[in-house]
C-alpha cells in the first residue's frame, strides 16, 4: 500500500528561503517574543495545510503574510487588554556589526511607527520595510491598491510630521 | 518620499533575525504529526453538512412553498427511543396565536435557503443563580427570544449558542487556526448560531465568533428545546425552554442528569408530559404528520459527540413524499389509503393492521388501550345539525369544541357528550355558525382528536 501522506518537502524548501522575513514580520505586529514565535507557528501550520492553494512558491511569502495578519487580528480582538511591548523583541533584529547611527535611525523610525494606526504601520513595514508590490499589499490588507497609495501617503506625511516635531524638540 | 524617511526605511531594510524564532525542524514535526493523524473534525462536519442539506433540501421546499404547518420538534426522552410514536399521547386542545415577526429570506454560507426573522438585538441579561448545579430553566417570550437573538419561522430556528471548545488535539488545533482562531490557549468558547427545524440535525455553525472562556460558568452552554404542536388551523406554540448548564460534557455523560433535564422540561414549563408529547397514531389516523425519528446533538467537539432522539414531524404532502425513498413513500401512500378506507367505514381498524408491516409509519395501529379513534362528521357540508362519530376505548366524558381557521373557540353550546366504549355517535347543532371551514376537537379521557367541518 503506498502511502498518501503529504511529504510537505515542497513546502519547507519555499519556506526556508523566507523564514527570516516571515519571522521579521511577526516581530514587527506582536513586539514580542513568545507572541511572535506563535504566530509563526500558528501561521506556518495553517498555510502548510493550503499550501496547495498558492499558485506558485514565489506567492508563499504573501500567502502567509495574509494568515499572519488575519491570525494577528484575530488574536487582538479577543484580547481584553493591551500586551505592552517588549523593547528585546526588536533588539532580536539588530545585528552587532551595525552602526550606533543606523541603529539610531532605526529605532527613530521604529518608535514613530508605532504611533500610527495600526492599519497604517502593518501597510507601511509591508510596502517600505518588506518591498511587496502595492497589489500584494492591498491583497494581504483585503484593500484597493488606491486605498493603499492614499494610507501610505497619509502615513508618510504624518511621520514626517513626527520627526520634525522631534527633531525640533530635540533642538 | 523625501531622502530623510527613505533612509530611515533602508535602515529597517538591514534589519534580520538574528536567531530563529521557531527552528524550521520544530516547525517540520508539528506538521507531520499533525497529518498522520485523522482530521475527524472537518470530516465530522462535511458529512453532518450534508445530511443537514439533504434534509433541509427535502423538507425546506416543501415547507417554505406551503402554508402547512411544518415541523414540531420533540426531545425524547434519551434510552426510551424503542418506545416509539406508539407510546406517545394526544397534544392538547390550546391553540395560541403567534405574530409573525418580519421576515427576510437569505441563504447562509452553506448555500442553505433559510427564511428568517430580521436581526434582533444579541443582548439580554438574566438572574441566574450563580451557585447553580446542574440546569435551571428559563421560560421565554416572544419578546425575550428577539432579546436573545432566536430567530424562528415557520420553518427554522436560528438560535445563537455557545459552547467550550477544547484545543487538544493537533488537529483541531490546525482546523481552528486554519479559520483565523488564536489557538495559543488551551479552551476557547466558540460563539455561533444552531439552527434548529429544518435538517435533523442541530449544528452550529462553524462561522460564529470565538472569545476567551469567559469567568462566569452561567453563560457558557445554552441547550434549547422548542416544542411545537399544530392543528389543521396552524401552528401553535406550546412552549420554550432554555436549558443553562456550566459544562456540555458533564451533561452529556451524566445520563441521569440528562434524564433530569428532560424530565424537568415538561414540569418548569407547567404543561403535562401528555401534553407536549405527540400521538403519532392519532395525528397519523388522520393523515396530519409523519414523524420521522431522528437525533439531534453537538458536532463541536468531533466524536464525543451527544445525541439526542427526536421525532421531527412533517406533513405527508406531495413535496414531502416525492423526496423520501421509495419504500418509504410507498408505504406512507399505502398507510394514507388505509386510513380513507377506515374513515369510510368500509375497513374496521382491527383488519386494517392486520394487513399493515408494523410498525406503521403513521401509527395507525399504535394507538394505545386508552385512545380516541375514527373520527368522523356526517354530512359534510353541514347544514344545520351535524353528527360526529369516534371511536373510544373507554368509557367516559368527552368535550368538544370548534375553531374557526384562526384558531379563534366558537361560540357553539356544545354539552358534554357521554361516551362509551367503542363507536359513539353525538350530535350537535350547528344553525347559528356562519358558512365556512372549521375544526371541530372532540377531547376526553382517552385522548383527543380533531377534524375539518365545512359549514354551508
Amino acid at each position: 500500500m503506498t502511502d498518501k501522506r503529504p511529504t510537505y518537502d515542497e513546502f519547507f524548501k519555499a519556506y526556508a528561503e523566507i523564514q527570516e522575513r516571515v519571522e521579521r514580520f511577526a516581530l514587527y505586529l506582536t513586539h514580542r517574543r513568545d507572541s511572535a514565535a506563535e504566530l509563526v507557528s500558528e501561521s506556518v501550520l495553517a498555510c502548510a495545510l493550503r499550501f496547495h492553494d498558492v499558485r506558485d512558491s514565489k506567492a508563499l511569502l504573501s500567502f502567509i503574510f495574509t494568515m499572519m495578519l488575519r491570525l494577528h487580528h484575530a488574536s487582538r480582538r479577543r484580547s481584553q487588554r493591551q500586551v505592552p511591548h517588549e523593547p528585546e523583541a526588536f533588539d532580536m533584529m539588530i545585528g552587532e556589526q551595525m552602526s550606533p547611527d543606523t541603529q539610531a535611525d532605526i529605532r527613530i523610525l521604529n518608535d514613530a511607527m508605532n504611533l500610527l494606526p495600526d492599519a497604517w504601520r502593518e501597510t507601511l513595514i509591508l510596502a517600505y520595510i518588506f518591498d511587496l508590490p502595492l497589489s500584494d499589499v492591498a491583497r494581504i490588507r483585503k484593500t484597493s491598491v488606491g486605498a493603499v497609495k492614499m494610507v501610505l501617503a497619509r502615513a508618510k506625511q504624518r511621520l514626517n510630521k513626527m520627526l520634525v516635531e522631534e527633531t525640533a524638540n530635540e533642538q | 518620499m523625501n531622502n530623510e524617511l527613505k533612509n530611515l526605511f533602508d535602515a529597517h531594510k538591514e534589519l534580520r533575525v538574528q536567531t530563529p524564532l521557531v527552528p524550521l525542524d520544530h516547525l517540520q514535526r508539528k506538521i507531520v504529526e499533525a497529518s498522520t493523524q485523522t482530521n475527524w473534525r472537518p470530516i465530522m462536519l462535511a458529512f453532518l453538512g450534508i445530511i443537514t442539506t439533504a434534509v433541509v433540501g427535502i423538507v425546506g421546499l416543501s415547507l417554505l412553498s406551503h402554508k402547512d404547518p411544518a415541523v414540531v420538534v420533540v426531545p425524547h426522552s434519551v434510552g426510551s427511543s424503542s418506545a416509539g410514536a406508539q407510546s406517545l399521547s394526544a397534544p392538547s386542545t390550546t391553540i395560541e396565536s403567534i405574530p409573525d415577526l418580519p421576515a427576510t429570506t437569505s441563504n447562509n454560507r452553506r448555500g442553505d435557503r433559510l427564511h428568517e426573522t430580521t436581526e434582533p438585538s444579541k443582548t439580554k441579561e438574566f438572574d441566574i443563580p450563580s451557585s447553580m448545579s446542574g440546569l435551571a430553566t428559563l421560560e421565554l417570550s416572544r419578546e425575550e427570544e428577539v432579546a436573545l437573538g432566536i430567530q424562528r419561522s415557520a420553518s427554522m430556528l436560528r438560535v445563537p449558542v455557545s459552547t467550550l471548545v477544547q484545543i487538544n488535539t493537533p488537529e483541531r488545533k490546525l482546523a481552528l487556526a486554519s479559520m483565523g482562531v488564536d489557538t495559543t490557549r488551551s479552551t476557547i468558547t466558540m460563539n455561533g448560531f444552531s439552527n434548529i427545524g429544518l435538517g435533523s440535525l442541530h449544528t452550529l455553525d462553524a462561522g460564529g465568533t470565538f472569545s476567551e472562556r469567559p469567568t462566569t460558568p452561567t453563560t457558557l452552554v445554552v441547550t434549547m428545546s422548542y416544542m411545537y404542536t399544530f392543528t389543521d388551523t396552524g401552528w401553535a406554540q406550546r412552549g420554550t425552554t432554555m436549558g443553562w448548564y456550566d459544562e456540555l460534557t458533564s451533561f452529556i455523560e451524566d445520563s441521569a442528569l440528562r434524564k433530569e433535564f428532560f424530565a424537568n422540561l415538561d414540569d418548569n414549563q407547567g404543561i403535562p408530559r401528555e401534553e407536549i408529547r405527540i400521538m403519532g397514531g392519532v395525528l397519523g389516523l388522520q393523515g396530519v404528520i409523519v414523524p420521522l425519528h431522528t437525533t439531534i446533538g453537538d458536532t463541536t467537539e468531533g466524536l464525543n459527540n451527544s445525541f439526542t432522539d427526536v421525532f421531527l414531524w412533517y406533513v405527508p404532502n406531495t413535496f414531502l413524499k416525492e423526496r423520501l425513498s421509495k419504500s418509504s413513500r410507498e408505504r406512507i401512500d399505502h398507510e394514507q389509503r388505509v386510513i380513507s378506507q377506515i374513515r369510510s367505514s368500509s375497513v374496521s381498524q382491527a383488519k386494517a393492521c392486520e394487513t399493515l408491516e408494523q410498525p406503521s409509519v403513521l401509527g395507525i395501529c399504535g394507538i394505545s388501550e386508552n385512545s380516541l379513534s375514527t373520527l368522523a362528521i356526517s354530512p359534510q357540508p353541514v347544514s344545520d345539525e351535524a353528527t360526529i362519530r369516534f371511536e373510544s376505548s373507554v368509557d367516559g366524558a368527552a368535550d368538544i369544541a370548534l375553531y374557526d381557521m384562526n384558531g379563534v373557540l366558537q361560540n357553539i353550546q356544545i354539552p358534554r357528550a357521554t361516551i362509551t366504549r367503542g363507536m359513539n355517535a353525538v350530535q350537535i347543532n350547528l344553525r347559528s355558525l356562519p358558512s365556512g371551514v372549521y375544526v371541530i376537537r372532540v377531547e376526553g379521557a382517552a385522548g383527543s382528536l380533531s377534524t375539518r367541518l365545512l359549514k354551508r
